[in-house]
């Protein structure tokens, strides 16, 4: 053990003996502990059926049947896209609320849903999902594993590729969920020239302004997440969307009460201390 | 005139492109020669920086841009670039994105020549060294950067035919106190937020992230900010050297000036109609 | 366990990341060649991207391959696609970046490429600033009126018009309290509610909540 294990001649300080010396770590690991709890026991309330408090209804979200409908009266398409998405990213998951959502409806419909990806294997996911939906709806024939498309992992050469879908099948509605960078404006300028009914859902403070100017309806931030807590229906995500709520309202206490500290007391700001610890 | 104007918010997009191509092409072709106003609170920190710094300190820059940033991006570096071999820097560079390795790798050497040429000393190895993309493993590299890189740089060449190199085998507060980072996206300025909180950071951003950036510039978490090739034209003009910025300013400023009427002309024919009913 | 195997992989990793990041002497745990047993991690969490990375190329190759086999529409311009991306990656390969006619072909095909999909923003933009701002309602009053002082900020005419060596600094000074203040609020106040909302989303993943991403 000897051979393989020894140690530095000085010992470094620890905090607490044990956590490296850096700032945030032990307040940073604080928090996500209190978090996870948060999290556990807004699930576990809603898995044993206790009430939780209603996420309330965001304008963007009711267009969703509103646009499906629309293209399935006019015959077109439903595009849904993400370009920034990958297995293990909170917006992809939220991503896949919407996209087992639409499916349904699609399917529901008999509309068809064309799904363009930038992740290879969020594309593999993604057919699980429509087809999944379609299985749900008894149209299973009807499901096009064509229809969902990885294009490329490269910025503009997916956007490029996304706008010739634009061009050529016409989307009626579009669906821009998840995280965007530059070629968010391209793809929903080109949706609106076709004058399809977008809806966009963004954590990209960046591109909301660009959201705000081409599409019919915007979620922005936690809209995203709560959104899909609320088309999922799933009390399991509502009750962790509430848990973020409440630990919001923990950092909105947090900072104004640090701000105030800070500028009439700034000699006993616990919670710059706190934080910075 | 009244008619037109009420016409107006019909107008067929391909004109709008039609007018601002023009305007966009014609300042390039014949520059006008607009004035340039430096920003005080975020490009002359990232000058001054430069400017006050002793000749001999090592100063660290990070290239993450694509071919799409590169119009911005590349007149900021190369600005900021010929800046530090004229006031006998050493500058040393990585990249976090692979493309921003490939741009960066061909106009630092541009740049090089062209100190060299207008009398100051920019020779490879001894005056700059660019290690490109390595593995980033951030927190391996400030403490042996060698090893994270392979020991070689973006050229090919063994750390150790580089004398720049024997004085930086690590990345950390006291190899070099600031460093600059030119981010289009992600990765970006948050790996260094996280890992070199403790270094002074500089950034150079597309415009449209300096909506982004201002939370953590107003925030101190970075001490200054070049915002896109505005930015890049007021380095120029501070460093007394106009460049492709500059040159491209009148361009950019005729842009504005088309979209600010177009925004004007709508809305007077949106309210012309509204009054007619 | 299809279904189980993953997620203990997941566990596994996240606890050794967070463990060596977190507790100091597992952080400073050196081996007897000088190793960090933490750079180790790193370099395996680095190795395991370069195999997605191969995965991503065999899964490339294989729906490409798949479009020209069964001749779906536009199968032609996936044989260029495979063609092109294996000849450009063997040959960097095997010259390495430096190499003339590959620096040559990524500044003359790649980046005007980037440039040009990147410059129709601008006009993108044009029309789209057009056909929105548009005094509809106060949201939207706002809204042009903040764009139009930031833009007129922006451009030399702007300085033209009100020097920001006068009163409140001029355009530039509006600008720069609008971009300091609100926007920067707003922007904290997003980045704060998604950040919340990644955390949350990853203590579903841990605990074992959200399993779509593992084909439930």
């Amino acid at each position: 053990m000897s051979e393989i294990l020894f140690l530095a001649a000085e010992a470094p300080q620890y905090k607490f003996g044990f956590v490296v010396d850096q700032p945030n770590a032990v307040s940073a690991c604080l928090f996500y502990l209190c978090m996870g709890i948060l999290v556990w026991v807004g699930v576990s309330r809603a898995r044993a059926g206790l009430p939780l408090p209603e996420i309330k209804r965001i304008p963007g979200l009711e267009a969703f049947d509103e646009a499906v409908g629309r293209a399935t009266e006019m015959g077109r398409p439903v595009h849904m896209t993400n370009y920034d998405e990958g297995i293990g990213y909170e917006d992809t998951f939220a991503y896949w609320s919407y996209m087992a959502y639409v499916a349904k409806l699609c399917a529901q419909y008999d509309t068809r849903l064309i799904v363009t990806d930038s992740s290879y294997l969020c594309n593999a996911v993604h057919q699980d999902i429509v087809r999944q939906a379609y299985l749900e709806a008894g149209r299973p024939d009807a499901f096009n594993p064509d229809d969902i498309r990885y294009i490329s992992g490269t910025q503009f050469a997916w956007a490029m590729n996304i706008n010739g879908i634009i061009a050529r099948e016409k989307p009626a509605a579009q669906f821009l969920i998840g995280y965007f960078y530059a070629e968010a404006l391209l793809i929903a300028e080109a949706g609106a020239l076709i004058e399809s009914i977008q809806v966009a859902a963004t954590i990209a403070t960046t591109q909301i302004p660009f959201f705000i100017a081409t599409c019919d309806y915007v979620m922005i931030g936690e809209e995203m997440y709560a959104g899909a807590a609320w088309l999922s229906r799933d009390p399991i995500i509502t009750g962790s969307v509430v848990s973020q709520d409440i630990f919001r309202i923990v950092i909105f206490v947090a900072v104004i009460l640090g701000a105030l500290l800070e500028t009439f007391a700034p000699g006993h700001n616990f919670i710059k201390t706190f934080c910075n610890f | 005139m009244r008619e037109f104007l009420e016409r107006f918010s019909e107008i067929n997009p391909r004109i709008i492109y039609l007018v601002m191509a023009c305007a966009l092409i014609i300042p390039v072709l014949q520059p006008i020669g607009l004035p340039i106003v430096v920003d005080e609170e975020t490009t002359k920190p990232v000058f001054d920086w430069i400017e006050n710094s002793k000749p001999g300190e090592i100063v660290f820059f990070d290239v993450s841009y694509g071919g799409g940033s590169n119009a911005e991006l590349s007149p900021q570096l190369e600005a900021w670039f010929y800046h530090c071999m004229q006031k006998g820097l050493k500058a040393v560079g990585v990249a976090q994105w692979e493309t921003g390795a490939m741009i960066a790798g061909d106009l630092l050497k541009k740049v090089a020549a062209a100190a060299e040429a207008d009398g100051y000393s920019a020779e490879y190895g001894v005056d700059w060294v660019f290690i490109g993309y390595k593995s980033m493993i951030w927190r391996e590299m400030r403490e042996d950067l060698w090893k994270t890189c392979g020991n070689t740089d973006f050229y090919g060449n063994n750390f150790e035919d580089l004398p720049l190199m024997q004085k930086v085998r690590q990345w950390t507060a006291e190899t070099s106190k600031a460093f600059i980072i030119f981010e289009a996206g992600s990765p970006g300025v948050g790996t260094y937020l996280v890992n070199w909180a403790d270094c002074d950071i500089y950034v150079g951003c597309v415009a449209v992230n300096v909506a982004g950036n201002q939370s953590i510039l107003r925030s101190r978490q970075i001490k200054g900010l070049l915002a896109g090739l505005g930015g890049a034209a007021q380095y120029e003009k501070l460093l007394g050297r106009p460049g492709d910025a500059t040159s491209l300013m009148d361009a950019q400023g005729l842009g504005h000036a088309v979209i600010i009427v177009l925004i004007v002309l709508g809305n007077i024919s949106y309210i012309l109609k509204k009054k007619n009913g | 366990m299809k279904r189980e195997v993953p997620y203990i992989l997941m566990l596994i990793m996240i606890v050794l990341r967070f463990a060596f990041e977190w507790i100091g002497p597992l952080d400073a745990w050196v081996l007897a060649d000088g190793m960090k047993v933490r750079s180790l991690i790193s370099w395996a969490m680095t190795w395991m991207g370069f195999g997605a990375f191969g995965l991503g190329i065999v899964n490339f190759t294989r729906v490409h391959y798949g479009n020209i086999r069964h001749r779906r529409e536009h199968w032609m311009f996936s044989a260029y696609t495979i063609v092109l991306a294996w000849a450009y990656g063997i040959y960097g390969v095997i010259k390495g970046n430096n190499d003339p006619l590959f620096s040559t072909i990524f500044r003359v095909v790649s980046e005007p490429l980037d440039a040009t999909m990147f410059s129709l923003l601008a006009f993108f933009i044009a029309s789209a600033a057009y056909r929105a701002f548009r005094v509809k309602n106060l949201e939207s009053t706002v809204m042009m009126v903040v764009a139009f002082l930031v833009m007129v900020a922006n451009v030399p005419f702007g300085e033209m018009i009100w020097s920001s060596q006068s009163w409140l600094g001029g355009f530039s000074g509006i600008r720069t309290w609008i971009l300091a203040t609100p926007t920067a609020a707003v922007s904290r106040a997003i980045s704060i509610g998604a950040f919340l909302g990644g955390v949350a989303n990853t203590w579903r993943v841990v605990l074992g909540i959200e399993r779509r991403h593992l084909a439930h």
